[in-house]
C-alpha cells in the first residue's frame, strides 16, 4: 500500500502553515489511518494527530520519481593521472601551476579525476588565455566531458562551433574564442570580426582586435590598414597598435617618411682609439602642416597630446618611432642599436627616442634592441627608466632568451648586489619567469643570502616566496644553509620564508620526477 | 594484522588541517625515534618544546596518546606514526616498549577491566533505583504536558508565523524539556528552529519534525499500552540515558561488522558522529553514536571500509539500530567481501519503510544502493540539482548543497557505482562509495575519491 507523495500531506502542510485558527479545512485521513485517530479533541490537537499519522505514512510510501541520466558516460582517458597536482592547487603554490601543466603535458599526464572539480574551478577563474590553454591540455577526456556539464566551467570545455559562439556569445566569450582561433585558424578570427564590423559597438570591436596580436602575420595587414579609416578612435588605435608589430606595413612606410623629414642621424667619427659619438637631430615645427597632422591622426598618432614630462612634439616623435620597423634603422642609418641609443642620449630628444624604441622592441619582439635598451636603462639612462610605460623594464627583459636574461641579471647583480632590495630589480626578476639554470640560481641565492638583512627585507621576503617557482630544483640541496639566521634582525617571518622556499623546491622536484615523460 | 592504508589513516583525522600536517610529518627522517611491537607504535619527534614529544598508538583500537599540547584528537603525531606504518613499515625498529609506552598500555587495559567488572557487578539497591525512576517519569510527564500545549499553540497560530519567532521562543521550550529530563525531545525542539531556515521545502520539513515530536509525545502518554520494545524505544526517544550497566544485560549480536559510512555534523555545541555498520552475516545495520563538546576530539573508531569481528549490544527498543561495541576480537581490517546492496532504489526504500513501521519517528536510515549513477538536472533558475538514478530509471535527490556531487561525477565519469548513504525521507546523502570489496568514505572527500579512482 503506497501513497503518492504530495496529495494528503501537501494539503495538511498548507493547513498547518495557515494555522487552524484561520483554516478549518482539515484534509480527511486515508481510510487505513482514520481508525487510529481520536478525532474528538480541539482543532489543533486534531491537526497534530493527523500530522503524526500522515508523516510516517507518507514517508514510508515515498515513491522514487522517474529520472534518467541525460549525459552519456565519458570517453576513456589515454593520459596517465598525476596526483602531484593536489599540492599545486593549494593557494600558496599557485605560481607553480604553469610549470606543472607544461611538465604534465610533456609527460602525457593529466589531472586525476577526483581533483577535476578544484582544477576546473581554478581554470574558470584564470584570466590568461595562454594559461587556460595550458590547463585545457591536461584535462583529459574526463575533464573535458565534466566541463561541458557545468555552466560555470564552460570556458574550460572544448570550443563549440566558432560561428555560433560569435553570434550568441558575450564580449568575453568572443575574446576567448578569438584567442583560441588565433592559435590554429587565424584567418577565421579575422573573418569573424569583419563579419559583424558594421553592426557591433565600436568598443566591442576594439576589444576584439586585441587577441589578433597572437599569431599576427602579414595576411592581417590589409584588414588592419582598412580599419585605420574607422570613425571610432579606439578601433583606429587598436589597429595601429597591431600594425606597429608587423615587420612591413604601409603605416610603417608612412611613419618612416615622417621620420625622414623630421629626424636626421649623423654617425660618429670612426677613430681607431676613440669613437666619436653620433648625433640625432630633430626638427619639428611648432605648427605642423595640417595635412601631415591629419595623416598622423589616421595612423593612430595623437600629435597634440602630452605624455608625462614629454610635450606634444616629443610625444609625437615617440609614437612615430614606436611604429617604425626596427630593421629600418639598421639599414638606413647604418648603425647598431647601441650606437643609436648613445647618439639619442647625447641629444635633447633622448626620452622620446628611447621610449619609442622600447615600445617598438616590445611590439616587434626584438631581442637585440631589448638588450641594448636594458643595458642603457640600467646604466646611463637610469634616471628616465621610470618613465617607461607598460611592463617597464620587465617587458624588455621578457624578449631576451633565457640565457641572455640570466647573463644580464647576473651582471647587474654582480656589479651592485644591493639592488636586490630595489623594486626595479624585483620587476626584472618577475619577468625572468623561465626555469632558471643551476648556475644562475646558485649565484642568485649567494647574493640574496649575503645581502638579505642589509635592508628591511619584507619586500624581498615576498619576492623569494614567488621566485621559488623559478629557481633550479638543484638549489634544494642545502637551501636552508648560509642564511643569517643567528642575526638579531632575523625574524619568524624570515624563517617562514625559508621554510616556504625549501618546501616549494621539494614539492617541485617531487612533481617533476612524477612528470618525467 | 591490519594493513593500514594512507586513506584509512587519513579518515581518522579530526579535520583536514590535521590530515595535512600529519602528512608533512609522515617520513622517518622527521623522527628521532620510531619503535613498535605487536600491539603498539611509538615515536619521538622534536616539536616547538624543548623535549621531543612522545607519541604512541595502540594498534588494537586504534587509540592514541601524545605528549604534545595539541587539543586535536588524534593529533598529527599519532596520525603521522600510522601513516609511516602504511608507507614505510620498515622504518619502525621492533623492540621492547619503553616505560612510557608500557605504562600507558597497562593503564588502558586496567581501565578496560574495571569497566568490565563494574558491568558484571550487581546493581546497587534496586529500591532506590525504582524510586528515582518514578520521580523521573513524573517530571517527564509534566514536561510533555507543557509541550502539548506549546505544540497546540504552534499549529493554531500557523507554522508560517513560526519562521519569524525569536530564538528564545524555541530555546525556552527546549530548556524546560531538559529540566523535565526529556533531553531527546528537547533536541528535536531545538532542531525545529533551524528547519524554519532550511530553504525550499522548509514547510513540509518542519511539519514532519513537528509530527515526529507529537508521535513521541503521544506514544509516551500511552506507554503502558505499548509493547515493551516500542515502550523502550519511546523512552530512548524522550532522552532516557542508557547506562553501561543497563546495556550490559542486553543480548549481544556477534558478527563481522563493516563500517558502511561515517557522518559528522555540528549540532548546537556538540559534534555528533554517526558510524553506520553492516553485519556481514546477520545482514543488519547498526548505528554507533559519538558526541564531543566543542573542539574536544573523539576517540577514533575504525574508518570506513574497515571491518571487525565483535559483539554489539543494541539499545533496547523496536528500532534495533543504535548499538555500542561490547567486545572486539582482533584489529579492524580492510573489508574484503563484496557489500550486499539493494538492487534498486525501490528495494532500498522498502527496507526504510519497514524500519519506519517499527519506529515511526525514525529520522534517517542507511541505504545501500547498487548500480546507481549521478544525474544532473537543471533547475529553472540555473542551479543544477544532482540525483542518484538506478538501473530502473528511478531517482533520489541529493541535498541541494551536497559538496561532493561534482567529485562523484568526476570520478564515476557517468558510469554506475554502488553508494552508501543516509536517507532522511527527502534527500539521500552519500557517505561512501563502494567498488567491489573496497569502500571509500566521503566524509573527508579527496582521499576516498582518489582511492576510488585508483581502483
Amino acid at each position: 500500500m503506497r501513497l503518492e507523495l504530495g496529495g494528503d500531506w501537501s494539503s495538511l502542510v498548507v493547513t498547518a502553515m495557515l494555522g487552524c485558527e484561520r483554516s478549518f479545512v482539515m484534509p480527511a485521513l486515508p481510510a487505513e489511518l482514520s481508525p487510529l485517530a481520536d478525532e474528538g479533541d480541539a482543532p489543533e490537537q486534531r491537526l497534530l494527530e493527523h500530522a503524526a499519522l500522515l508523516s510516517p505514512w507518507s514517508l514510508a510510501g515515498y515513491l522514487p520519481q522517474p529520472g534518467s541520466c541525460d549525459h552519456a558516460a565519458s570517453a576513456a582517458d589515454t593520459q596517465r593521472p598525476a596526483n602531484s597536482i593536489a599540492a599545486v592547487l593549494a593557494p600558496e603554490y599557485q605560481d607553480l601551476l604553469p610549470e606543472w601543466c607544461a611538465a604534465a603535458a610533456r609527460a602525457n599526464c593529466r589531472v586525476p579525476h577526483h581533483l577535476l572539480p578544484e582544477f576546473l574551478d581554478r581554470m574558470a577563474a584564470e584570466k590568461s588565455p595562454a594559461m587556460v590553454a595550458a590547463m585545457r591540455a591536461v584535462l583529459g577526456a574526463r575533464g573535458q566531458w565534466l566541463a561541458l556539464l557545468n555552466p560555470d566551467w564552460r570556458g574550460a570545455a572544448p570550443p563549440a562551433d566558432a560561428r555560433i559562439v560569435w553570434e550568441a556569445g558575450t564580449r568575453s566569450e568572443r575574446i576567448a574564442l578569438l584567442q583560441q582561433l588565433r592559435a590554429n585558424d587565424p584567418a577565421l578570427a579575422r573573418t569573424l570580426i569583419a563579419s559583424t564590423l558594421e553592426t557591433d559597438e565600436p568598443d566591442d570591436v576594439a576589444a576584439c582586435l586585441a587577441p589578433l596580436a597572437t599569431g599576427l602575420t602579414p595576411q592581417d595587414h590589409d584588414f588592419l590598414e582598412g580599419l585605420l579609416d574607422a570613425r571610432n578612435k579606439p578601433v583606429r588605435s587598436a589597429a595601429a597598435r597591431l600594425l606597429a608589430a608587423l615587420p612591413q606595413s604601409a603605416r610603417g612606410d608612412r611613419l618612416v617618411q615622417w621620420l625622414a623629414a623630421h629626424v636626421r642621424f649623423a654617425p660618429g667619427s670612426a677613430g681607431f682609439f676613440k669613437k666619436g659619438r653620433g648625433a640625432i637631430e630633430v626638427t619639428i615645427a611648432d605648427n605642423e602642416d595640417a595635412i601631415v597632422a591629419k595623416a598622423l591622426t589616421r595612423d593612430g598618432i595623437e600629435s597634440a597630446k602630452k605624455r608625462g614630462k614629454l610635450g606634444a612634439k616629443a610625444h609625437t616623435l615617440l609614437q612615430v618611432v614606436a611604429g617604425i620597423p626596427l630593421a629600418w634603422f639598421a639599414t638606413h642609418w647604418q648603425a647598431k642599436p647601441a650606437e643609436l641609443i648613445d647618439a639619442a642620449l647625447g641629444g635633447e630628444w633622448a626620452e622620446a627616442m628611447l621610449f619609442g624604441w622600447s615600445e617598438a622592441a616590445v611590439s616587434q619582439r626584438d631581442a637585440e634592441w631589448a638588450e641594448a635598451l636594458l643595458l642603457t636603462f640600467t646604466d646611463k639612462a637610469g634616471a628616465i627608466a621610470g618613465g617607461l610605460e607598460g611592463a617597464g623594464l620587465g617587458g624588455l627583459l621578457r624578449l631576451l632568451a633565457p640565457d641572455a636574461r640570466e647573463r644580464f641579471l647576473a651582471k647587474l647583480l654582480g656589479d651592485r648586489p644591493a639592488a636586490i632590495h630595489e623594486a626595479g630589480m624585483h620587476q626584472l626578476l618577475k619577468a625572468a619567469d623561465h626555469a632558471w639554470s643551476a648556475a644562475f640560481s646558485r649565484d642568485f641565492l649567494k647574493i640574496v643570502r649575503s645581502h638579505y638583512l642589509k635592508e628591511t627585507s619584507w619586500d624581498l621576503r615576498a619576492q623569494m616566496k614567488r621566485l621559488a617557482a623559478n629557481l633550479s630544483i638543484q638549489s634544494a640541496a642545502g637551501i636552508r644553509e648560509g642564511w643569517p639566521t643567528e642575526a638579531a634582525q632575523w625574524t619568524a617571518a624570515d624563517n617562514e620564508m625559508l621554510e616556504r622556499l625549501a618546501a616549494t623546491l621539494e614539492l617541485r622536484s617531487n612533481y617533476l620526477q612524477e612528470l618525467t615523460p | 594484522m591490519t594493513t593500514w592504508t594512507q586513506e584509512g589513516v587519513l579518515a581518522l583525522a579530526p579535520d583536514s588541517g590535521s590530515a595535512k600536517s600529519a602528512q608533512g610529518l609522515a617520513a622517518a627522517r622527521h623522527w628521532s625515534l620510531l619503535g613498535r611491537d605487536e600491539i603498539a607504535l611509538w615515536g619521538g619527534i622534536l616539536g616547538s618544546g624543548s623535549k621531543p614529544y612522545q607519541a604512541r598508538v595502540d594498534l588494537r583500537e586504534p587509540a592514541f596518546k601524545c605528549s604534545c599540547p595539541s587539543r586535536k584528537f588524534p593529533c598529527k603525531h599519532g596520525l603521522a606514526l600510522l601513516l609511516i606504518l602504511a608507507r614505510e613499515p620498515g622504518a619502525f625498529a621492533r623492540q621492547a616498549a619503553p616505560d612510557w609506552v608500557r605504562d600507558w598500555l597497562t593503564g588502558r587495559d586496567q581501565r578496560e577491566e574495571k569497566r568490565a567488572e563494574k558491568v558484571a557487578a550487581e546493581p546497587a539497591d534496586p529500591k532506590a533505583r525504582e524510586r528515582r525512576a518514578e520521580k523521573r517519569e513524573e517530571r517527564i510527564d509534566a514536561g510533555l504536558e507543557q509541550l502539548q500545549v506549546w505544540l497546540g499553540d504552534l499549529v493554531r497560530a500557523g507554522l508560517a508565523k513560526a519562521k519569524s519567532q525569536p530564538p528564545a521562543f524555541w530555546e525556552t521550550m527546549a530548556a524546560r524539556l531538559v529540566d523535565a529530563q526529556a533531553p531527546g525531545v528537547a533536541r528535536l525542539v531545538r532542531q525545529l528552529e533551524s528547519l524554519t531556515q532550511s530553504g525550499v521545502g522548509w514547510e513540509s520539513r518542519l511539519l514532519h519534525a513537528v509530527a515526529r515530536i507529537e508521535l513521541i509525545r503521544t506514544s509516551h502518554a500511552r506507554r503502558a499500552a505499548l509493547p515493551t520494545a516500542l515502550a523502550d524505544e519511546v523512552a530512548t526517544a524522550v532522552g532516557r540515558v542508557r547506562t553501561q550497566d543497563e546495556l550490559a544485560v542486553e543480548p549481544t549480536v556477534a558478527d563481522c561488522w563493516r563500517v558502511l559510512g561515517i557522518a559528522q555534523e555540528f549540532e548546537d555545541r556538540f559534534k555528533v558522529r554517526r558510524t553506520w555498520l553492516w553485519g556481514s552475516r546477520t545482514g543488519r545495520p547498526a548505528l554507533l553514536l559519538d558526541y564531543a563538546v566543542g573542539t574536544q576530539g573523539m576517540e577514533a573508531g575504525p574508518p570506513v571500509g574497515f571491518q571487525f569481528d565483535g559483539e554489539l549490544a543494541f539499545y533496547p527498543g523496536s528500532a534495533q539500530l543504535r548499538a555500542v561495541v561490547r567486545t572486539r576480537a582482533g584489529l579492524p581490517r580492510a573489508a574484503k567481501d563484496t557489500l550486499a546492496t539493494s538492487p534498486s532504489i525501490a528495494d532500498a526504500l522498502a527496507d526504510y519503510a519497514d524500519a519506519l513501521a517499527r519506529t515511526p519517528w525514525l529520522d534517517r536510515y542507511p541505504l545501500r544502493l547498487g548500480g546507481v549513477r549521478i544525474a544532473l538536472q537543471r533547475a529553472e533558475e540555473g542551479a543544477q540539482h544532482a540525483f542518484m538514478v538506478d538501473s530502473t530509471s528511478k531517482r533520489l535527490p541529493l541535498p541541494a548543497k551536497y559538496p561532493a556531487a561534482w567529485h562523484l561525477l568526476a570520478v564515476s565519469g557517468g558510469d554506475a557505482f554502488d553508494a552508501v548513504g543516509e536517507w532522511d525521507g527527502e534527500f539521500f546523502t552519500p557517505l561512501a562509495v563502494v567498488n567491489g570489496a573496497a569502500t571509500y568514505g566521503l566524509a573527508d572527500g579527496s582521499p576516498a575519491l582518489r582511492a576510488m579512482e585508483a581502483a
